[in-house]
């Protein structure tokens, strides 16, 4: 089997060695929480394509509605429009 | 009356017995709390039973209403809450499993202005979990199970205030308090058969309620008669300088003098998109009865945005900076339905430019409904358009007919008032929402009101 580790790939092995060294608390949890995560099971990977496509739909709507170039966005949303 | 009577009747109806110590406060307290412990159980209303402080309110109340300091008419009536509102001493579990043990130090801001006003919370009511923050597709969400509705214990009572929707209509306490994002407070009431009324955004303080979307919750009254909503109202509402959204100004409670003067805009559903047949029947049953009052009818049109969109991408992007500390944890998964499950794989669809975009779709959107209310004062449409789905249904298959009104006055922070207006051969209710601008609370009560006093559809109960 050939090897994938490429020269690119082992030279930034070696320079994230010292990093790790020096911080290792830190570069702990994030290896920890990697192996924690529940691997996904086939019914959630459907579910996810399902609730992704979904929403794609529903943002591709919004990005197509005509809202006109330097629209200020309501930022600090009131329900008050104007004043009465 | 008695106190088994005067759980069904309205705040108004028994206000004066409660005043004249005809009926005991503690007596009601009572036969609320044995109620909520038997048939509220039985419905998976009930989040948690308050009993203990519910009784020495009760007492306290009956105390002071006999030394003469009656407070008004919400004195001593026994209320429940949507667990997603804080109430010291109590879980307060936001209808999630993962939270079930979650407890805070105050109550939210409703809670107090309640107690101020002298009723009696009795119980925590049951939720959809998280309010469906991170979505949901069947009625068994919910750390308490699928809410069964009074009218046909096998269906469902909507979310995601299904609790609030249920112990009004089975009569387990004299109102609720429910919110909504979107839908939570106007399908539970259509589907259950009472009167709800989801207040203009940031007229009622949200400090100690769940943040499910900052920029759509909304608190409001569930109860049995619009005039109840009415008093309900006027008790919660108000300016709290500690809730950023909440508005300086809150809305005249006082009724227009002359709601025959109205301009009411009819928004007809298209059934091809969706519904159930009956719906439809009965919601122009209730538009002949605006007509024979001599009301100023005409059809109306949502203007062409993307009400529908903005308010998904409000919502999503919303929850997930909202629930982060349970999504970071893994938490989610504790959850019932498997939507929360892949909620943060999801919810990345929706990206910054989406949420600003949204923002700047919201201004125009206001701006485009603001408009449509010079030319009618309100618009009257079905609540939803169907009748309650079955338990054990699938939501997305069961309810797939778009909601552009709902999305719209969500998005903008419109009042919205659900009336019962009628039932099918079934016996399911059915309900009619009024939609106005933002602080037009007056206006849409007084519709509510009249359609009220020329209809009994609200003053049908439950048999259970």
């Amino acid at each position: 089997m050939k090897s994938t580790l490429t020269r690119r790939s082992l030279a930034r092995l070696l320079a994230a060695v010292p990093a790790a060294l020096a911080a290792p608390l830190a570069a702990l949890p994030a290896a920890e929480k990697k192996a924690a995560a529940p691997a996904l099971t086939e019914k959630e990977r459907k579910d996810i394509a399902k609730g992704q496509s979904d929403l794609k739909k529903a943002m591709a709507a919004l990005r197509k509605a005509p809202i006109p170039i330097g629209t200020e966005p309501a930022f600090t949303f009131s329900a008050v429009a104007r004043k009465k | 009356m008695t106190p088994e009577e005067a759980l069904v009747a309205t705040v108004a109806e028994i206000a004066p017995e409660i005043k004249t110590l005809r009926l005991s406060p503690v007596k009601l307290a009572e036969a609320a709390l044995a109620r909520l412990e038997t048939t509220g159980r039985k419905l998976n209303a009930v989040a948690t039973l308050m009993r203990e402080s519910a009784l020495a309110e009760a007492r306290a109340a009956e105390a002071d209403i006999t030394a003469g300091r009656y407070r008004g008419p919400l004195h001593g009536v026994p209320y429940g809450a949507k667990d997603l509102l804080a109430a010291k001493g109590a879980p307060t579990t936001w209808g999630a499993k993962p939270l079930l043990s979650q407890k805070f130090d105050e109550d939210a801001f409703v809670i107090k202005k309640l107690r101020e006003a002298g009723a009696i919370l009795v119980g925590k009511l049951a939720m959809i979990e998280l309010a469906g923050g991170m979505g949901y597709n069947t009625a068994a969400a919910s750390a308490t199970g699928p809410a069964r509705n009074p009218w046909k214990t096998d269906c469902w009572t909507c979310g995601s205030s299904s609790g609030s929707g249920a112990a009004v209509a089975a009569g387990l306490v004299g109102f609720a308090i429910g919110s909504e994002t979107w839908g939570s407070i106007v399908c539970p009431s259509a589907f259950c058969g009472i009167t709800g009324l989801r207040p203009t955004y940031g007229l009622v303080s949200r400090r100690g309620a769940m943040a499910l979307s900052f920029t759509m919750d909304k608190l409001g009254p569930m109860a049995r008669s619009v005039e109840d909503c009415e008093l309900i109202l006027e008790a919660i509402a108000g300016h709290d300088s500690e809730d950023p959204s909440s508005l300086s100004e809150g809305p005249p409670i006082a009724l227009p003098p002359d709601v025959r003067a109205m301009r009411l805009g009819i928004l007809r559903l298209d059934p091809k998109k969706g519904g159930d047949g009956e719906v439809f029947e009965a919601f122009e049953a209730a538009v002949k009865v605006f007509a024979g009052e001599s009301l100023h009818l005409r059809d109306a049109a949502l203007p062409d945005l993307p009400f529908e969109p903005a308010a998904i991408a409000f919502i999503t992007a919303e929850a997930a900076a909202a629930f982060e500390p349970l999504l970071s944890s893994g938490r989610n998964r504790q959850l019932v339905d498997p939507s929360a499950h892949v909620f943060p794989e999801t919810s990345k669809t929706v990206t910054g430019a989406d949420y600003v975009r949204a923002m700047q779709a919201r201004r125009l959107m206001q701006a485009e409904m603001d408009k449509l209310f010079d030319t009618y004062d309100v618009l009257v449409s079905p609540s939803v358009p169907y009748l309650a789905t079955k338990l054990s249904a699938n939501l997305e298959k069961a309810l797939p007919a778009p909601d552009p009104l709902g999305a719209a006055g969500n998005v903008c922070g419109l009042p919205a008032l659900s009336v019962p207006c009628g039932f099918s051969k079934s016996g399911l209710p059915i309900g009619m929402q009024v939609v106005g601008r933002a602080l037009s609370e007056p206006k849409v009560l007084a519709v509510g009101r009249l359609y009220q006093e020329k209809t009994d559809w609200h003053k049908r109960r439950p048999t259970l």
